[in-house]
């Protein structure tokens, strides 16, 4: 008897929270995003108007992981409705069958840039990798670095150097150095770039492996130069007013994608959702506090002129920067990178 | 029932059900380990050999990259300094807290393991606000005089060791303090009244009774060394670059084939040390087993 009731208890307990998840299908979506600043500043933005407007509640999570991406499609485990993906890997994740095609129909293609949005991804935000430096040495008032080429330049910025320990960036700033127009940077001839790097490589003090990191020696000053993501340097100026510069010449603008894993369990509210973050007051309002814009066209009207100072979109920036070429990467990541780690940690 | 069932247990059967009780308590564990853990891992093994075809390419290009088995020997290398520096300091730690009142031990026991209470990377940068040649260390150190320039506390080897041994020493403190704790004391005093001196007590009966102790110690933080990824990247030159780092890129640039075959070959290279470490001093030393 007493098994019986037992039973019984596990059984509707089973039914409820079955019906509990049924629910839950309907009036939920998860994204997926780099995480700190960023997914605050989506969620007072993005997220909780959407969940006002449509009901749906976002659920998020970080880091942005290729790796568990394709882990979780190819175990047909799929948690995220949408995720970030960067550079290389949105080719790499459309040739492996990892990603679903988008109705376009869904979205106000007509207000965002043209090359913004294809079949598979949406702008996320653009960002470029700069030059940064601390004003407290060369005020911009005064003499200071205009160009990443100034990595090398020690004879007017003497000190030491701070640069992301990967090849994304570097190769295509020493081909730069090298003398390669900004036009003819891909294919990346390596063996020319790495010439070059030789040269900077000991007035590199720290190699950083995360965006913090890139901003936070400059501020405790253990270096006087480096690079950054835009967005970094932005966030650390106008949020505690940092003694930081940043220079856009020789820059290098990459490209992140809003995307839909395939499998996805929520992917209509995904698409929803994509499409209501390309609103361009909210891409504006988001630029603001992360220095990242989004693909919407009319987002920089809704901006004061010392922010987009600061977005890898304003036209005057993107003139003087060279475009990565997420093909040419994912085509070249494995060999690159390797090479790169056997020449970073030689002595 | 149940009692006739008692009843008609015969005495012959007893210790059959004492050996399968343990037994079957034992199964929720194994059943873990073997789909948590063993199963993922032959998964893995089966990768490296068919991803994105059934061939042993991988294992041919990743045995043949120079970088590799540089990175494997920094590792290692990285892992047992940080396993020396661990027990100079963990030694008189677990032997001081072995001493005490054990009311006391059992509170500085938790000051031991504060450290897993903070996120292992707020520790790291804690780590570069002290180290940086602008760190609180370096200003202390310039601002008073004692030094014309900052020392390079940072970005190399010494603060990846600092950073390591701080995360590990709590492992070797609860080891150590463990087999110190069942140290006969009387021991020790027999060998005093015998005219022995301290030092001699020390090195001839007190070192090689806590060695159970130091050689479990050691293993465990070697091991668990040995797969360290965000302290040697944030607080280490690019010369301190660890198997773990290498695995991870070839994982994010979905380069599966080579990455799960070096973490095959990282798999076996530990095996290897864990069969040298038991011929040389044996596993039944290590758990204080049998007579030593």
């Amino acid at each position: 008897m007493l098994n019986r009731m037992l039973l019984l208890a596990a059984a509707s307990l089973l039914a409820f929270s079955g019906m509990q998840r049924a629910r839950a299908q309907s009036d939920v979506v998860y994204i997926n995003s780099s995480g700190g600043v960023l997914d605050d500043v989506f969620r007072k933005v993005d997220w909780d108007p959407f969940t006002k407007a449509t009901g749906i509640r976002v659920i998020n999570s970080a880091p942005v992981d290729n790796a568990k991406l394709r882990a979780m499609v190819l175990s047909g485990n799929t948690e995220w409705d949408v995720t970030e993906i960067d550079g290389g890997d949105f080719p790499r994740g459309i040739k492996q069958g990892l990603l679903q095609k988008l109705d376009l129909q869904q979205l106000p293609t007509k207000d965002m840039v043209e090359g913004s949005f294809n079949d598979y991804g949406v702008w996320d935000g653009p960002y470029s990798t700069i030059l940064t430096w601390n004003t407290d040495i060369w005020p911009l008032t005064g003499k200071h670095p205009t160009s990443l080429m100034d990595l090398w330049n020690q004879q007017d910025f003497p000190g030491p150097r701070c640069i992301r320990k990967d090849a994304i960036d570097n190769i295509e700033f020493g081909a730069l150095h090298a003398g390669v127009p900004r036009n003819g940077v891909y294919p990346v001839d390596q063996d020319k770039a790495y010439k070059e790097l030789d040269k900077l490589k000991p007035n590199v003090a720290v190699w950083w492996t995360t965006g913090a990191q890139s901003v936070q020696v400059l501020v405790n000053r253990d270096c006087v130069m480096g690079t950054a993501w835009n967005g970094r340097p932005y966030q650390l100026v106008v949020r505690d007013g940092a003694h930081l510069g940043v220079a856009w010449e020789d820059a290098v603008l990459h490209m992140a994608w809003w995307v839909i894993p395939k499998g996805a369990k929520h992917s209509d509210a995904a698409l929803k959702l994509i499409a209501f973050m390309q609103d361009p007051q909210r891409q504006a309002a988001s630029a603001k506090e992360s220095g990242y814009a989004g693909g919407n066209s009319h987002d920089a009207d809704y901006l004061p002129e010392n922010v987009r100072d600061f977005l890898a979109t304003t036209p005057a920036h993107v003139g003087v920067s060279v475009s990565a070429n997420d093909e040419w990467w994912d085509a070249n990541a494995v060999a690159a990178e390797r090479r790169f780690t056997s020449w970073v940690i030689g002595q | 029932m149940t009692v006739a069932a008692t009843r008609t247990l015969s005495p012959a059967r007893l210790p059959g059900l004492l050996v399968a009780a343990p037994l079957l308590l034992l199964l929720p564990g194994v059943a873990l380990i073997l789909a948590l853990f063993a199963y993922p891992l032959l998964r893995l093994v089966v990768q490296s050999v068919t991803d994105p075809e059934p061939n042993l390419d991988s294992y041919r290009s990743v045995l043949q990259d120079p970088t590799l088995w540089l990175i494997i020997r920094t590792t290692l290398v990285v892992a047992a300094e940080c396993t020396a520096l661990t027990l100079l300091l963990a030694y008189p730690l677990g032997f001081l807290l072995s001493r005490m009142p054990r009311r006391w031990a059992n509170r500085l026991l938790l000051l031991v393991l504060l450290p897993f209470w903070t996120s292992l990377l707020v520790r790291m940068y804690a780590w570069m606000v002290l180290l940086g040649s602008h760190g609180v260390i370096n200003e202390a150190l310039v601002g008073s005089g004692l030094l014309a320039h900052p020392l390079p506390l940072l970005y190399n080897r010494f603060a990846v060791l600092i950073g390591m041994s701080h995360y590990m020493l709590p492992f070797m403190v609860l080891s150590l303090y463990s087999t110190m704790l069942s140290i006969d004391r009387s021991l020790l005093e027999a060998a005093g009244t015998m005219g022995s001196s301290l030092p001699q007590t020390f090195f001839r009966i007190y070192l090689p009774l806590s060695m159970p102790g130091v050689y479990a110690g050691c293993l465990l933080v070697f091991i668990l060394s040995m797969g360290f990824y965000i302290t040697p990247a944030l607080l280490g030159s690019p010369q301190d670059t660890t198997i773990a780092v290498y695995i991870q890129q070839q994982i994010e640039l979905l380069n599966w084939a080579d990455g799960t075959a070096m973490a095959v070959v990282l798999i076996a290279i530990i095996g290897a040390l864990f069969v040298l470490y038991d011929r040389l001093l044996g596993f039944n030393r290590l758990l204080a087993l049998g007579p030593s």
